[in-house]
């Protein structure tokens, strides 16, 4: 098989990639692949560590290298690291699915959120219940801080957006996530 | 009387969400759905490349071992089975079966077209044996590179002739 030639030598953050030769629909299916080996347990680990599930974050992480795939093109425009990219979509991929659980606990009432069933963990089983109660934008603030160890600006990046806007949803979503925590408390 | 829960702290939310971010993935390194997709991306990238347009198959097996050729392919033969993929992304099932010499067999396309296939050592980038499966990679005398891929649990067929002196029993060329 013709590996194109890509920037193996994967930091955490990269300078933006030279993307290879491109065939007629943008990029060579070769020249993604390489990107998708490179980067799919990083973006699924990311996934995992938000959601909490593994089947889920599989999933999500599979739909987001096919958006990725079919959005190639246009990333070449956007002056984006690769991996500040593949999170984006990544992070808009789990929205979508946050989302439609509110959704879901909305019509039907205060359903469980989503079953974590990796391990017994009780403090893990404790926090990923209240963090899928947040709104979606700050499930992302809260998980690319916290959970991805990113810088402001880094998240700034990853989700387009002034460095303000993530300081002040960040602190938001951390006085909801205590009240869920709490609440969660005196629930059990 | 309601039991009341003391609020969580900023350091106790900031122990949970520490245990949360030293969550290691343990899951799989790619994903089966995107390796299927892109594969198939990869053989439509090179329409021209029909095997329908070939007599004459080598399948090289080179990455399967250090060992006998025979002992190689009896070793496939006996473990896996396949799909022959082409580059224009058709798929063909194919299952391996021993052979006295391990060396030679027939291989029927869907329209019937039917290519002898000779094994050559190192012509393969990938172990077709391995136990996640793998890429094997067919060499036709045109010099097309079409594939062979084996998923876990996959159950497609390459039979291979008893005799490898055979020559094409014929070509749509």
């Amino acid at each position: 098989m013709t590996q194109a030639a890509w920037n193996t030598t994967q930091p955490a953050e990269p300078a933006k990639e030279q993307l290879p030769a491109t065939n007629c629909s943008g990029t060579t299916p070769e020249a993604f692949d390489v990107i998708y080996r490179q980067h799919f347990t990083a973006i699924a680990g990311y996934l995992y560590r938000r959601t909490g599930n593994q089947d889920l974050a599989e999933d999500i992480a599979a739909d987001t290298f096919l958006a990725a795939w079919k959005a190639l093109p246009r990333y070449q425009s956007t002056g984006v690291p690769i991996r500040s990219w593949l999170l984006r979509i990544a992070t808009n991929k789990a929205n979508a699915v946050a989302r439609r659980d509110r959704i879901r606990r909305r019509v039907f009432g205060r359903i469980p959120v989503r079953q974590q069933t990796d391990k017994a963990d009780d403090v893990l089983d404790w926090l990923y219940p209240a963090l899928a109660r947040l709104r979606p934008q700050h499930q992302s603030v809260v998980s690319l801080v916290h959970l991805e160890g990113l810088s402001i600006e880094q998240v700034a990046r990853v989700l387009n957006l002034p460095e303000g806007t993530v300081k002040s949803r960040l602190h938001r979503a951390r006085a909801i996530l205590k009240h869920e925590l709490t609440c969660q408390g005196e629930n059990l | 009387m309601k039991r009341t829960a003391p609020t969580i702290t900023n350091k106790q939310l900031d122990e949970l969400l520490a245990q949360a971010h030293q969550r290691q993935w343990a899951g799989p390194d790619n994903s089966p759905e995107i390796n299927h997709y892109l594969k198939g991306l990869t053989m439509k990238s090179q329409p021209n490349r029909l095997l329908s347009h070939s007599a004459l198959i080598l399948l090289g097996i080179g990455a399967i071992g250090g060992g006998s050729l025979a002992a190689a392919v009896t070793h496939t033969i006996m473990s896996r089975s396949a799909v022959l993929i082409t580059q224009d992304g058709t798929e063909y099932n194919v299952e391996l079966l021993e052979t006295p010499d391990g060396a030679s067999g027939t291989f029927v396309t869907n329209d019937g077209s039917t290519f002898d296939i000779d094994i050559v050592d190192q012509e393969v980038t990938v172990d077709v044996n391995s136990p996640q499966g793998g890429t094997s990679t067919v060499i036709l005398d045109n010099g097309m590179t079409p594939s062979i891929s084996t998923d876990p649990g996959q159950t497609a067929s390459f039979k291979i002739d008893q005799s490898n002196d055979e020559k094409p029993s014929e070509s749509d060329e």
